[in-house]
């Protein structure tokens, strides 16, 4: 079973759209109430102040989870810094997918989008899962400069699919070839419901504009699936800065 | 903890009840958790160290060498040197009770659960208005440099420009935490970054002048021309300078890994401006007879920059210290209105006091609880006074700090379980606690009198407001 992990800022009026709801379905999911608050606030003070009204809207979204079929479990953090909290709980949770949310409704048309060195085969099975036997579509596309070594990484992605169990038919493959990856990738997301990436280690270029996930984010409409790699969710999680319990 | 101790209990005169804070969890040192609730810690060692030295060097480096050095000659770095060994001596006993309890709160929280909510609730008051006087004086100090800055490009205003700068300062700061700040913790490591590399070059340039490696006269002097007394007095006087290691303890619900980074961040932010302090006063005191340093007045630096370096060290010194000043004021304001969550969440304050709003995410209560006190004690200007008091209020707090210590010491509750222990236990305690309370002595009548009146009144508040609530040894 995919144990997808959905950060939702609660107390900024994000919900989890319908669509996202169905699509996940048939995984484990664990909601991550979150709320960020200003240097001037200790988390404890914001606890007491919003603890109940957080509580209520997590309630909400863990029941529409529940009836569509998912194994729910909540969490709710108050932070200083998401990132560190998202970082934390993905690997305290070993998930396979952190879910992005975007107010998009609908989720039965899935981009698939392998760029760079990604773990192609663990991105098909994570696909697989949650897709196989229902009514969705998959386009899986492969995006990268014209002179890279392809690594295969289409057909290892469609083999991990088909044999999870997806429909053949379903799956519309193909390779981009561009000198812009993330804008190209942001373009073909704005077109569907939902994307789906492989986590890559981050390079310079992120630095500086920012995160690749982030940015191909803010170009779609629909949530963004990030499928993080076998050895963080294997283990405890090396990059965190826990000491082991 | 493991072993949890009873809830705390009792009524207010409001009737609120203080609320349970969050146990600190053994496993993960990034994250607390409170009934179901994850709190997450996310400020890092060296984020603490900058709240430690960034609320402290814009008092011990921009606003006191001249005032010093006018009081008590060359010697004024001994009371620097003595400042530091008072602040250390606490320091340690602080960062025990620190690790034992890692809660925002910072002293008051460890007198309440120590010593009871006489105690808890005069500290916690004391604090909150410590804070205030140390923010206004800052902010006293940030109006002399603008006033320096204006003299320096020429302009004259026909009215006196420390105070208005001062008082629009503290508006500005105000009105800034009631929005909420999500990067001010980057920038105030950036800005302590900066001023700690700034003064190294003008220490390590000024340090070699003093000592006549580059042939030029110094100026030679008596160290102690007035002899030993106002060595003391000074060090009252200027232990302003040290008051940013409690801060730390202030937000140590928020520290990664407390058990670690609480005593490091504590100890180090002393040890690292108590040195700063000491070569500052060298430097300047080298450069300038004590007289002339006492004639140029807070910004007494800035001539000291110029005699060295000229122009362009002067500049570098005004631009260092508008920074220093502002961000010692900036994290005092917060560190107030932490205090003020504090007592309110205990039910030594009405609730209301602490609460959150939910569209900037402040606490908005506090926070002008905190600004409004600071703007109308910087209208006064009265620098000197206005310092005091805040040692004054502090220094109470750290006496009574190591006082706890030693009663929990004493017979140790089932849950006192700190990760760092006091060495050399009971004597540095003790030490610290009598040095606190000597220092106390040595101030002017007025600070003194103006301290004792708050003490007083915070007393009162407690018979009248919280005589129910029940915090002595429970968390």
């Amino acid at each position: 079973m995919v144990h997808a992990l959905v950060p939702v800022e609660l107390l900024e009026s994000e919900t989890v759209p319908q669509g996202v709801i169905e699509l996940l379905a048939p995984a484990k999911v664990t909601v991550l109430g979150y709320h960020v608050i200003p240097e001037q606030t200790s988390p404890d003070q914001a606890r007491l102040s919003f603890e109940d009204r957080a509580r209520d809207k997590l309630d909400d979204i863990e029941e529409a989870l529940e009836t569509a079929g998912a194994d729910v479990t909540t969490r709710l953090v108050f932070t200083h810094d998401s990132e560190q909290t998202f970082d934390r709980v993905a690997a305290e949770t070993k998930a396979d997918v952190v879910v992005h949310l975007n107010p998009s409704m609908d989720a039965t048309d899935l981009l698939v989008a392998l760029h760079g060195a990604v773990a192609a085969e663990r991105i098909g099975e994570t696909v697989a899962a949650l897709v196989a036997g229902r009514d969705i579509d998959v386009r899986l596309r492969e995006i990268d400069g014209g002179d890279e070594d392809t690594l295969n990484l289409l057909d290892r992605a469609r083999t991990a699919m088909e044999a999870g169990g997806v429909d053949p038919d379903r799956i519309d493959a193909e390779r981009i070839e561009t000198d812009r990856p993330v804008r190209t990738i942001g373009e073909l997301a704005a077109g569907t419901d939902a994307t789906v990436l492989g986590e890559r280690a981050t390079d310079w270029r992120e630095l500086v504009f920012g995160d690749f996930e982030e940015r191909v984010a803010e170009a779609s409409l629909g949530a963004v699936l990030v499928v993080r790699p076998k050895g963080a969710a294997g283990d405890d999680g090396d990059d965190t800065e826990d000491g082991d319990d | 903890m493991s072993t949890e101790p009873e809830p705390p209990g009792g009524v207010n005169r409001g009737g609120e009840t203080p609320e349970p804070t969050a146990p600190v969890s053994d496993g993960d040192p990034s994250v607390d958790e409170a009934d179901g609730v994850e709190l997450e810690r996310t400020l890092s060692l060296s984020g603490a160290l900058s709240i430690g030295i960034g609320t402290m060097i814009g008092a011990g480096i921009f606003v006191f060498p001249g005032i010093a050095a006018g009081e008590a000659g060359p010697a004024a770095a001994a009371s620097f040197a003595i400042g530091a060994v008072v602040a250390l001596l606490v320091a340690i006993p602080t960062a025990e009770l620190a690790t034992a309890m890692p809660r925002s709160g910072g002293g008051y929280y460890f007198i309440s659960r120590g010593l009871g909510t006489l105690a808890g609730t005069v500290v916690g008051i004391s604090l909150w208005l410590g804070l205030v006087f140390a923010s206004a004086f800052y902010l006293v100090g940030f109006g002399s440099y603008v006033a320096a800055v204006l003299s320096e490009v020429g302009v004259a205003i026909g009215f006196d420009p420390v105070i208005a700068s001062g008082l629009l300062f503290g508006v500005f700061l105000t009105a800034l935490s009631m929005t909420g700040t999500e990067n001010t913790a980057k920038l105030q490591n950036g800005v302590v970054g900066l001023l700690l590399v700034i003064l190294t070059l003008f220490l390590s340039y000024g340090g070699l002048d003093a000592l006549g490696v580059f042939g030029r006269v110094s100026t030679p002097e008596a160290f102690a021309p007035f002899g030993p007394l106002p060595i003391f007095t000074t060090a009252a006087l200027v232990f302003t300078s040290y008051l940013g290691f409690a801060q730390v303890a202030t937000v140590a619900g928020e520290i990664e890994e407390p058990s670690r980074n609480l005593p490091l961040a504590m100890v180090g932010s002393v040890v690292i401006v108590g040195v700063f302090y000491v070569a500052t006063v060298f430097v300047a005191t080298s450069a300038f007879e004590s007289q002339r340093l006492a004639g140029f007045g807070e910004t007494a630096m800035v001539e000291v920059a110029r005699n060295l370096l000229g122009a362009p060290g002067a500049v570098a010194i005004l631009v260092a210290g508008l920074l220093a000043t502002i961000s010692s004021a900036n994290a005092s304001i917060m560190s107030s209105s932490r205090a003020i969550f504090a007592l309110s969440r205990d039910a030594l304050f009405p609730r209301k006091a602490g609460v959150v709003n939910l569209r900037y995410g402040t606490p908005h209560v506090a926070l002008l609880l905190a600004g409004v006190p600071v703007v109308v004690l910087v209208a006064s200007g009265e620098v000197e006074v206005l310092a005091e008091v805040a040692s004054f209020l502090h220094l109470v707090m750290y006496g009574l700090m190591c006082v706890a210590l030693l009663a929990l010491r004493r017979d140790e509750p089932d849950w006192y379980d700190p990760d760092f222990r006091v060495p050399g236990y009971p004597v540095v305690p003790i030490l610290g606690a009598l040095a606190s309370f000597a220092l106390i002595l040595l101030m002017q009548r007025l600070s003194q009198i103006v301290g004792l009146g708050l003490m007083v009144v915070a007393a009162g508040w407690y018979y009248y407001y919280a005589r129910d609530v029940e915090l002595r040894g429970v968390l």
